[in-house]
C-alpha cells in the first residue's frame, strides 16, 4: 500500500536579494554581489551600446571580434597564452544594446588578468590581417547558417517586426560583411568603449583588495568619449504579414507567428507574461501539451517574449515535420482562440504561478544568479522594482482579467507569420 | 571539497546526499545504468526513446509534469551511450513530492500504445531537427560506425535510422522497462538544502519497499585493438569542408583521461595552442580547429576536428595533423603545461559552485566506481607530467590507429 502523496506546499516568499553599491575612485557605478563559497570571481564591464549605437551594421559585431586579436605588446596568440596561464577567461558578448566584456578568475590570479584587459582596451591595434580573416570566416559561418531554416525564420521574423533599417531587424548580408573595414572598428571601439556608458558588477568572491584593482586598472580617463544612447530608431514593419520561404534542402520546417508587444512595462506587461506561460512557456504549457505531447507533430513548441532595451516582441516558434505544418497552424490558433473564449480555470492558473514562484527563486539562488538578474533588468530599461510587478502578477492575475488581455492582444489580423520549409 | 554521505539499501538502491544550506533547492536526481550501449543493434535509440515515455504518468500521477509544477520544480532529463539521468529541482520545502513521484515510476510506469506512438513521433522530429535538417547532422552517424567495430557505441543515442524508432514495439517497450528500472541499477544523488536524517528517511519511505528485480545487463562486446588506418569520404550539400581524425582512448574511469583532456587543451584550447597557431595563424588553411574527447565510460574517442578553408587539399591537412601531433611532443614545456592546468582549475571551481554539476559529477563518480572520486578531480588534473602525454600521444594518436573522415561538397 502507497503512503499517502505528500502534501504540495504553496510557494514561500521570494526574498530580493540587494546588492552592494561600490564607490569606485573613477566614479564609474560598481554594483557588487558577494558570497559563494570558492574563490572565483567574475566581473562584467557592462557598456549600454551593442547594435543600438552602430553606424554602420555589423560594427558591433566585428569590434567583438577583432578585440583580443592583439596589442602594441602581443599578438593575439600571446594575449591568449597570457590570459591562460593565469587560468583566467576574459569573453565579449555583443547584444542589441550593449557590449559586455566579462572577466572570470580565481581570486589569487585577478590581479594579471585585468593587467591584461587593460593592455587590450588601452593598446588594441585592429589589424588589417586579422580583420581580413575574420570577415572570412564570417561569410562562411553566414554560408552555414543560411542552410538553417531555424537561422532565417528567425532573421526574416525580426526583419519583418522591425524593418531592415533597424537595429533589432537587420539581416546579416554578405555585402555588409565586406563592406566593414579597419576604420569603422576603431571608431566604433572609440565611440561606445566609454566610461560614461559603463556599468560594471563584480560577482562572487571580492574583498576590497578587488576593488582597488577596478580603480588601478580602469580609471576614468582611460576612456571618456561620450556615447549616444539616446532613443532613434522607430519600427518599420512589413507590410505584408506572412513570409514564406522554400530552400531545397530542408526536412523539416521551422514556423514563427508573433508581434511586438507595444505596451508600456507596467502591470499589463507583467500580466501577459503569465498569459503567456500558460500558452506556451513552460512544459506542461498548452501548446507543448497539445502539439507535443498529445499529437507529436515536433519535438517543442514555446511562446516568449523577447525584451530588448527599447522593445519586446512575443512569438511562438517551433521545427514542425514538413508533413505537420499546416495541422500544427491549426492546432496553434485554436489554442489562442481557446484563450480568448474560455476562462482558465484555477487549477491551471494555481499550477502556473507556483510554477514560476518556483522559478523565480532561481533568480537569488548564489550570487551569480543574482548579478544576472539585475544586468538583465538594467539592461533592458527596467528597474529591480518591476520584480515586484513580476511577483505581483504571478499572485494575484485572475482568470478575467487574462481572458481580457487575451482579447485585446492575440488579434490574429496583428500577427506575422514566417515559415521556412 | 564536496562532502556526502552515502548508503545502499536493501534492494540494491544507493543513495547518496549531499547537503548545501545556502541554495532554498533541492536536488533530486536519479541515474539508471542504462544508456544507448545496452540496445540491440537491431532496435537503436530504444533507451532515449524511453526516457521519453518516462515522462507518461504512472499509477499514482496520471501526468507526471502536473503535480511538479504544482511544487515549484522544473525537471527534465538526459539520456547518452551510457546513462539515463533524471532530475527535479523544488523549492526544498516540496522536497519529499520528488522522492514520492521518482520512486512510483521506478516501479509503476504506465505505458500505453497511445503514449508510446505520440513520443515515437516527437522522437522523429527531434532526429531530424538535430541530425537532418542541419549541415554536417549526420558527421556522428558516420563517425561512430567507421570507428567502433564491435562495441555498440557504433551508433549514436538518437538511434542508428529513424526506421528503428519507427519500429519500436509496446512489448519491447515494457521488457526493457522491467529490466533495467530497477533499483539496484539506480544511483539515487540528493543535494541542496536537505539534512541527511530527512533525506535518509524519504529514501526508505518511498524506495524502500521497490523489490529487487531481475536485472538482465546485456554483454558489452570487447572492442578490438585497431592496427590499420580506417579512412571514408563523403560528400553532401554543404558549404564548407571538414576533417575529422578520430581516435580511439581509454574511458573516463582510466587514469590517461586527465592526460588526454590537457592534451587536447595543449592542442587547441585557444589562439595560443599549438594547433590553432599553425593551422589558423601561420598556415592559414583552417577557419577554425577543435580538438575534444567523447567522455565515455567505456573505449572512448580523442577527436581532431577541422574546418578546412576552400582551396585546401585535405589529404595534405591531414598529413600535416599527423605531424603537428608528433610536433607536439617536444613543444610541451613547463608553462604550457602549467597554463592548460591553471585553466583546468578555474572552469573546476566554476563548475563546483554550481549545485546541479555537484550532483550529476557524485552520481556518476559512483557510477564509475566512488563517488568520493568527485573530489580526486583536481589532483589528476595537477599531477599529469610531460612523460605521460609524450606517452599518450605515442600509445593512442599514431597513423594506424586513426579513422579519417573527409566531409566534402558535393561536386
Amino acid at each position: 500500500m502507497m503512503h499517502p502523496i505528500p502534501k504540495i506546499h504553496p510557494a514561500r516568499e521570494i526574498d530580493i536579494i540587494g546588492y552592494e553599491t561600490i564607490m569606485l575612485d573613477s566614479g564609474i557605478p560598481c554594483f557588487g554581489f558577494n558570497g559563494v563559497p570558492y574563490d572565483i570571481i567574475n566581473i562584467d564591464f557592462c557598456f549600454d551600446s551593442g547594435r543600438w549605437t552602430e553606424t554602420k551594421p555589423l560594427t558591433a559585431s566585428f569590434y567583438s571580434k577583432m578585440f583580443k586579436t592583439g596589442t602594441e605588446k602581443a599578438n593575439a596568440e600571446q594575449l591568449s597564452e597570457n590570459i591562460d596561464f593565469w587560468g583566467g577567461t576574459i569573453k565579449i558578448n555583443q547584444g542589441y544594446n550593449s557590449i559586455t566584456i566579462s572577466v572570470y578568475s580565481i581570486l589569487r590570479n585577478l590581479e594579471p588578468v585585468l593587467q591584461i584587459l587593460q593592455e587590450i582596451f588601452l593598446e588594441s591595434k585592429f589589424e588589417q590581417d586579422k580583420l581580413d580573416f575574420k570577415k572570412e570566416k564570417s561569410i562562411n559561418r553566414l554560408n552555414i547558417n543560411n542552410r538553417k531554416t531555424e537561422f532565417l525564420a528567425d532573421e526574416a521574423f525580426k526583419k519583418m517586426i522591425f524593418g531592415e533599417n533597424h537595429p533589432y531587424g537587420y539581416t546579416t548580408k554578405k555585402e555588409d560583411i565586406e563592406n566593414i573595414n579597419r576604420n569603422d572598428v576603431v571608431d566604433y571601439f572609440k565611440n561606445n568603449i566609454c566610461s560614461n556608458n559603463l556599468k560594471v558588477y563584480v560577482s562572487g568572491k571580492y574583498d576590497n583588495a578587488v576593488i582597488k584593482m577596478i580603480d588601478k586598472y580602469f580609471p576614468l580617463s582611460v576612456f571618456s568619449n561620450p556615447v549616444d544612447t539616446a532613443f532613434k530608431y522607430q519600427s518599420q514593419p512589413a507590410a505584408n504579414k506572412k513570409f514564406h520561404l522554400t530552400i531545397p534542402q530542408a526536412e523539416q520546417a521551422s514556423l514563427i507567428i508573433g508581434k511586438e508587444l507595444e505596451v508600456p512595462r507596467d502591470a499589463t506587461f507583467y500580466d501577459f507574461s503569465v498569459l503567456n506561460t500558460i500558452l506556451g512557456g513552460y512544459f506542461g504549457s498548452r501548446l507543448m501539451k497539445n502539439i507535443r505531447e498529445d499529437k507529436g507533430y515536433t519535438y517543442g513548441i514555446h511562446s516568449e517574449i523577447m525584451n530588448y532595451k527599447h522593445s519586446s516582441v512575443w512569438c511562438i516558434s517551433t521545427e514542425v515535420g514538413l508533413e505537420y505544418i499546416e495541422l500544427c497552424k491549426e492546432e496553434i490558433y485554436k489554442e489562442i482562440l481557446r484563450l480568448k473564449n474560455e476562462k482558465i480555470d484555477n487549477q491551471e492558473l494555481d499550477r502556473v504561478r507556483n510554477y514560476l514562484m518556483g522559478k523565480m527563486l532561481r533568480y537569488f539562488d548564489g550570487p551569480f544568479n543574482t548579478k544576472n538578474v539585475y544586468k538583465t533588468f538594467w539592461n533592458t530599461n527596467r528597474e529591480i522594482e518591476h520584480l515586484t510587478y513580476l511577483i505581483n502578477s504571478i499572485k494575484t492575475v485572475t482568470s478575467k482579467r487574462l481572458l481580457e488581455l487575451a482579447n485585446s492582444f492575440f488579434n490574429e489580423e496583428s500577427f506575422y507569420e514566417v515559415l521556412v520549409d | 571539497m564536496i562532502e556526502f554521505s552515502k548508503a545502499i539499501f536493501k534492494n540494491g538502491l544507493t543513495l547518496i546526499h549531499h547537503q548545501d544550506n545556502k541554495t532554498p533547492y533541492v536536488l533530486v536526481n536519479i541515474l539508471y545504468k542504462v544508456g544507448a550501449k545496452h540496445e540491440s543493434p537491431e532496435k537503436t535509440g530504444f533507451a532515449h526513446l524511453f526516457e521519453h515515455l518516462m515522462f507518461g504518468g504512472t499509477k499514482h500521477f496520471a501526468d507526471f509534469d502536473i503535480p511538479l509544477q504544482e511544487a515549484g520544480a522544473s525537471n527534465n532529463a538526459f539520456t547518452n551511450n551510457d546513462v539515463t539521468n533524471y532530475y527535479e529541482w523544488l523549492p526544498a520545502h516540496n522536497a519529499e513530492l520528488a522522492f514520492c513521484m521518482e520512486a512510483d515510476r521506478m516501479i509503476n510506469l504506465k505505458i500505453n500504445k497511445k503514449s508510446l506512438d505520440v513520443q515515437k513521433s516527437v522522437v522523429i522530429e527531434e532526429f531530424k531537427e538535430h541530425y537532418i535538417n542541419k549541415p554536417y547532422g549526420d558527421v556522428w552517424h558516420i563517425i561512430r560506425e567507421m570507428v567502433y567495430e564491435k562495441h555498440p557505441y557504433r551508433w549514436p543515442t538518437i538511434g542508428m535510422s529513424l526506421e528503428h524508432i519507427k519500429q519500436a514495439q509496446l512489448e519491447d517497450v515494457k521488457a526493457f522497462y522491467e529490466n533495467f528500472y530497477t533499483p539496484d541499477n539506480a544511483i539515487l544523488v540528493v543535494a541542496g538544502n536537505i539534512d541527511w536524517d530527512t533525506c535518509y528517511s524519504y529514501t526508505e519511505k518511498w524506495f524502500g519497499s521497490i523489490e529487487k528485480h531481475t536485472n538482465y545487463t546485456p554483454s558489452i562486446p570487447k572492442e578490438p585493438i585497431q592496427e590499420q588506418q580506417k579512412r571514408k569520404v563523403v560528400y553532401r550539400d554543404v558549404p564548407q569542408k571538414m576533417l575529422y581524425i578520430v581516435f580511439k582512448m581509454p574511458g573516463k574511469g582510466s587514469p590517461v583521461f586527465a592526460v588526454a583532456d590537457l592534451l587536447s587543451d595543449i592542442l587547441s584550447m585557444g589562439e595560443s595552442s599549438l594547433l590553432h597557431k599553425e593551422f589558423i595563424e601561420e598556415r592559414k588553411i583552417a577557419y577554425d580547429l577543435e580538438v575534444y574527447l567523447s567522455s565515455s565510460v567505456d573505449i572512448g574517442l580523442f577527436v581532431v576536428e577541422v574546418k578546412l578553408k576552400d582551396e585546401v587539399i585535405p589529404e595534405e591537412a591531414e598529413k600535416l595533423l599527423f605531424e603537428s601531433i608528433q610536433k607536439a611532443k617536444a613543444l610541451i614545456t613547463p608553462r604550457v603545461l602549467d597554463k592548460v592546468k591553471n585553466k583546468s582549475l578555474t572552469s573546476l571551481y566554476f563548475s563546483e559552485n554550481e549545485l546541479m554539476s555537484r550532483g550529476v559529477g557524485l552520481a556518476f563518480s559512483e557510477l564509475m566506481g566512488n563517488a568520493g572520486d568527485v573530489n580526486k578531480e583536481e589532483e589528476k588534473i595537477m599531477s599529469v607530467t610531460k612523460e605521460q602525454i609524450v606517452d599518450f600521444i605515442d600509445s593512442y594518436l599514431t597513423v594506424e590507429k586513426s579513422n579519417v573522415l573527409h566531409y566534402l561538397k558535393n561536386i
